[in-house]
């Protein structure tokens, strides 16, 4: 039985959608390649301090995997402007996870200090992430969930990590070859803001506890 | 008056009773004046009752007639559906009481008065009574005014009589001759110092008898004492006919600077004409007469004469023997001054002798009483010191022979010459820019045809430009040859030197009319062409705009403030047109090409007084309808 | 490229006007309609703050009459605005003339070069080199690209900013014009792009 976190602001104005299709993206590929796995889901409404104050540790004796789609700051991940996660506050509540964020900047703090604070790994950006619309919102999703797909599948994280940027890579090139140079940017500036921190070879298995 | 006078005439807005008879009945053969009627109605802004008692001589009753002013306004209250057109449609009360027959007159006696009459109102109303008949030419038989208070105690039936004018310094008299038809005017010869009268004919107002009383500072300081300072008395010029004061000068003002200067002697004077007599120093009383002077009317707004050919020409003639004063004026002044100079000059001659005499003395006893040549040192020191204080008095004076000397540093100094060096060698470097420019682009592409119509342009531009700088190269050489010099010299005479020696052949060449005003005089202490240069300019070019015009006329004023010196120069040429105000001082800017000009004058001169701290700026033009005007602010280095 | 032409601004007030040996040549290699000449300098500087937007040379005066602004203020307030248009100043003076403090603010806010308005064959120089540098800059490449779309397609909303504000390809070509900082950073990413391609040995692609 593996357990996830999955956080998602989905009534952010702004990326509300994208954030939400993002996680049906993701809880679909787990239906359809994790047999044994239970989720909890965390909306808008769920995304603040007292929730996960109140959740997390229902879930972190054991390893668990934590995803969240939201805003971020590089010290905390934000959801209608609070934060609901933040360094030094309940950041030690993510101990024994695997804690996979999309938002912007949180890599450079909050990142490094769960992981002093016992979390296995941590996968962010560390600078402004863009996220494309329209009709590349499906692109722009499957780069986001790209690396948490191949862990899933069986990469070691690194590994996974490491094959997302270079689907990154191709996608950029596809992207600049088909007159889309702007957009090719974005996504440059999307990979190279990857980070990650923690155990280099944790691998999906050892996430199947009882 | 009688009843009918009261009922038909006194009481009637506009009566003609007048037109009809010239006179009243005799023995008074009074000449009606007031021909517009309205007059009298006045009275009810005094006060609400009034009460007319009037007899004639003969009668042996006086008629009373009650008026109610109150009534009246009552009255026209109510009647809103029609005017009331007579104020005879009200009834009147009135009645007769008894009287000794040889009693005649009229009395107005006003009561429930609107406001409190005070003492000073009191003495208002008898100076302006006073006034009402010509002091000179009185009726006969006399019309004589009395004012009754029942509570000043001053004013008991007293009789009001014209002042009689004293303490004046000079006057003058003109009459006229009917046999002969002339009429005199007055004459200012220089020679005698003396005001004279001569004849000349009869002018188109008719003739006119003018009595003149001038009143020079000594003059008037023994007034004002005499008067306790109030010099409402002298008043300028008034003007009686037959006998009664016109109307536009009945206005009573508190103030001299609210009184109407109907015939404008004043307004010249802030034209700056200050040499010429104000209304402050002169008493002045026409007497023009109905019968020969028909054709000065006045205005139905009483502020003054209906405005025709001959009233104008009566106005000239006034100011004309007006300003005869004016000359008096400026020849004292100078006969102060030589007086002053003369008493010094016999001071220093006074001063040598004595020192000659001193010198005698001292050879006369030195070979016997040696010792006393001691006690002779310090008094010939003194009279040393003397003489040469005298000397240099004398030559102060004849420098500066003003009433009052200001000396003033303006801002020009050596620093100043060298930014005005430097903003005209941009405009050289500018020039020579455009040469070079011009000159390369013909050596890179000639030949060309596509550049052809561009090859014959430069050609000519390249020559224009070489004509400016010739002209600039040439200002330049200027200050190279003479010396920065900086001495004493007076603003006035640079000026005068410039428009009526330097430029007084070119004036009269191109029939330029030039008018001068400047009234207080300045030294500075600066370099004289500097200054000069500038003004030369902006005559010579209002000389330009002129070509085309007749009747030419050039206009200088200038004065001082406390902290600057202003001048105002104007021409009546075809003016700045709109918009051009600062474009004019652009380097080659111009508008008068046609006329020689090049664009480099106003640039100059800008330049210049910018050198000084200075401004000078377009301002709307004194000649009307086309003119320029330009002022220049000097400001004064206070340091 | 009609609609962002190379504009040749020349502020400058000693010219004699239309037929100046300077705006002639300017005119045959740059097209007449490219260049605009302005005299008074308040006017001139008033049309480059409202056409940032446009890719511009500006030669300018050092000098000019009382009542308007300096060559140097002129220089300093569109220096202030943007760092993407091209400045030369010009003088009538000798180089060396020019004060001290004149200098430094040139040299500090990036004039281009100061040169003598005698020498008018230099000043075309230079305004080429300017008019070569901008074609190969970020915002020219990317205009080029832009123009490459129909005008429908360059209207048509292009790129959302993570803070949900719309752009579309002209719009975004202003911002970098006209330096915003989402401009700036825009332009950032192309060039990161250029060079992540370059380093990849992927340049063919870009040709």
């Amino acid at each position: 039985m593996t357990k996830f976190g999955i956080a998602f602001d989905n009534n952010d104005v702004e990326l509300g959608d994208y954030f939400r299709l993002s996680k049906e993206d993701i809880i679909s590929f787990i239906a359809a390649h994790c047999q044994d796995h239970n989720i909890i889901e965390i909306p808008s409404n769920q995304c603040n301090q007292a929730f996960i104050d109140f959740t997390i540790p229902q879930i972190n004796a054991d390893n668990f995997l934590f995803l969240a789609y939201s805003h971020g700051n590089h010290d905390s991940l934000t959801a209608g402007g609070a934060f609901y996660i933040k360094k030094e506050v309940n950041s030690a509540l993510f101990v024994n996870s695997l804690f996979y964020s999309m938002s912007c900047l949180s890599a450079r703090e909050l990142g490094s200090d769960l992981i002093i604070n016992g979390c296995h790994a941590f996968v962010g950006f560390k600078e402004n992430a863009n996220a494309l619309l329209g009709s590349f919102q499906a692109l722009s999703i499957e780069c986001d969930n790209y690396a948490i797909k191949a862990f899933i599948n069986g990469a070691g994280i690194k590994s996974a990590v490491e094959q997302m940027k270079a689907n990154f890579t191709g996608k950029i090139d596809q992207l600049v070859l088909s007159g889309e140079p702007l957009r090719a940017a974005y996504l440059r500036q999307n990979r190279d803001a990857l980070w990650f921190a923690g155990v280099e070879d944790l691998v999906f298995t050892s996430f199947n506890v009882n | 008056m009688d009843f009918t006078d009261v009922d038909t005439k006194w009481m009637v807005v506009g009566t003609n009773s007048k037109r009809v008879s010239l006179y009243s009945p005799g023995p008074f053969n009074r000449r009606y004046v007031g021909e517009k009627g309205i007059g009298r109605f006045a009275v009810d802004k005094l006060g609400s009752q009034l009460l007319i008692k009037t007899k004639q001589q003969g009668a042996d009753k006086r008629l009373i007639v009650h008026i109610d002013w109150d009534y009246y306004e009552q009255k026209s209250v109510e009647s809103t559906d029609r005017q009331m057109s007579l104020f005879t449609e009200v009834d009147n009360e009135y009645h007769y009481e008894d009287a000794t027959p040889t009693d005649h007159g009229t009395t107005l006696e006003i009561t429930n008065v609107s406001e409190t009459w005070s003492s000073h109102d009191l003495e208002r109303l008898y100076k302006e009574l006073s006034r009402l008949v010509s002091p000179f030419y009185p009726l006969n038989p006399p019309f004589n005014i009395y004012m009754n208070s029942n509570e000043n105690g001053e004013y008991k039936m007293r009789l009001v009589k014209p002042d009689p004018v004293k303490f004046y310094s000079h006057h003058a008299e003109i009459t006229f001759d009917l046999e002969r038809q002339k009429q005199q005017f007055l004459r200012y010869d220089k020679e005698s110092g003396k005001i004279l009268t001569e004849w000349t004919e009869i002018k188109s107002f008719g003739p006119v008898k003018f009595k003149i009383f001038y009143f020079d500072e000594g003059a008037k300081k023994r007034y004002n004492t005499a008067y306790k300072n109030d010099d409402t008395r002298i008043d300028g010029v008034k003007i009686y006919r037959d006998g009664v004061i016109t109307t536009p000068f009945a206005e009573y003002h508190s103030s001299q600077n609210h009184k109407r200067d109907i015939l404008g002697i004043d307004k010249r004077r802030w034209r700056a004409a200050f040499d010429k007599p104000s209304t402050r120093e002169i008493i002045g009383v026409l007497e023009i007469k109905q019968e020969l002077n028909p054709k000065i009317v006045d205005a139905t707004n009483r502020q003054d004469f209906i405005d025709n050919d001959e009233y104008r020409q009566l106005k000239e003639f006034i100011l004309e023997q007006i300003d005869i004063f004016g000359d008096v004026k400026i020849h004292d002044r100078d006969l102060n001054r030589s007086v002053a100079e003369m008493e010094l000059q016999k001071a220093g001659q006074e001063v040598k002798n004595f020192s000659n005499a001193i010198e005698k003395i001292e050879r006369e006893l030195i070979q016997d009483k040696p010792h006393l040549k001691e006690k002779l040192e310090p008094l010939k020191a003194q009279v040393q010191h003397l003489s040469s204080t005298i000397t240099a008095s004398i030559k102060e004076q004849k420098k500066f022979q003003k009433d009052v000397v200001r000396k003033e540093n303006i801002y020009l100094s050596l620093m100043s010459l060298q930014d005005y060096a430097a903003n005209i060698s941009h405009a050289i470097r500018t020039s020579l820019g455009k040469i070079k420019r011009m000159a390369e682009f013909f050596k890179i592409n000639f030949p060309n045809s596509k550049f052809d119509r561009l090859f014959i342009d430069y050609a000519s531009l390249i020559n224009e430009e070489m004509n400016t700088l010739i002209k600039v190269t040439d200002f330049m050489l200027s200050y190279a040859s003479s010396d920065v010099q900086f001495e004493d010299f007076s603003i006035k005479e640079m000026l005068e030197e410039l428009f009526f020696n330097a430029y007084s052949q070119t004036f009269r060449t191109e029939n330029i009319n030039v008018e001068f005003e400047f009234k207080d005089d300045f030294i500075i202490n600066g370099n004289k062409k500097f200054l000069q240069d500038i003004f030369q300019n902006i005559i010579s070019n209002s000389i330009k705009a002129l070509k085309q015009r007749s009747n030419k006329q050039i206009k200088c004023s200038a004065f001082l403030d406390d902290n600057s010196f202003i001048l105002f120069f104007s021409d009546n040429g075809p003016g700045i047109v709109k918009g051009d105000e600062k474009w004019i001082f652009g380097l080659y800017n111009t508008r008068t090409a046609e006329q020689g000009g090049s664009g480099i004058g106003l640039y100059i001169v800008e330049k210049r007084i910018e050198a000084l701290k200075g401004t000078i700026e377009v301002v709307e033009n004194e000649f009307k309808p086309t003119g320029a005007t330009f002022k220049i602010k000097l400001p004064f280095n206070k340091n | 490229m009609e609609s962002y032409p190379l504009k040749i601004v020349v502020i400058h007030d000693g010219l004699i006007p239309k037929i100046d040996p300077l705006l002639v040549e300017l005119g045959n290699k740059f097209g007449e309609e490219s260049v605009i000449h302005f005299e008074n300098s308040n006017k001139g500087l008033e049309y480059v703050l409202d056409n940032l937007n446009q890719k511009m040379v500006v030669l300018l005066d050092i000098n000019f009459s009382h009542g308007e602004l300096s060559g140097i203020q002129v220089f300093e307030d569109i220096k202030k605005r943007t760092a993407l248009v091209y400045v030369i100043m010009i003088t009538a003076r000798s180089l060396n003339e020019i004060s001290h403090p004149d200098l430094i603010t040139m040299i500090n806010h990036d004039a281009m070069a100061i040169e003598n308005v005698f020498n008018y064959p230099k000043i075309i120089e230079l305004v080429e080199k300017a008019a070569h540098k901008m074609e190969t800059r970020v915002d020219s490449a990317l205009e080029q690209w832009i123009n490459s779309h129909s005008e429908a397609d360059r209207e048509r909303p292009y790129l959302t900013t993570r803070t949900g504000k719309v752009y579309t390809l002209t719009q975004i070509l202003d911002e970098i014009r006209l330096q915003t900082p989402y401009g700036q950073e825009m332009e950032g990413n192309i060039l990161m792009l250029a060079i992540d391609l370059l380093a990849r040995g992927k340049k063919e692609i870009n040709d």
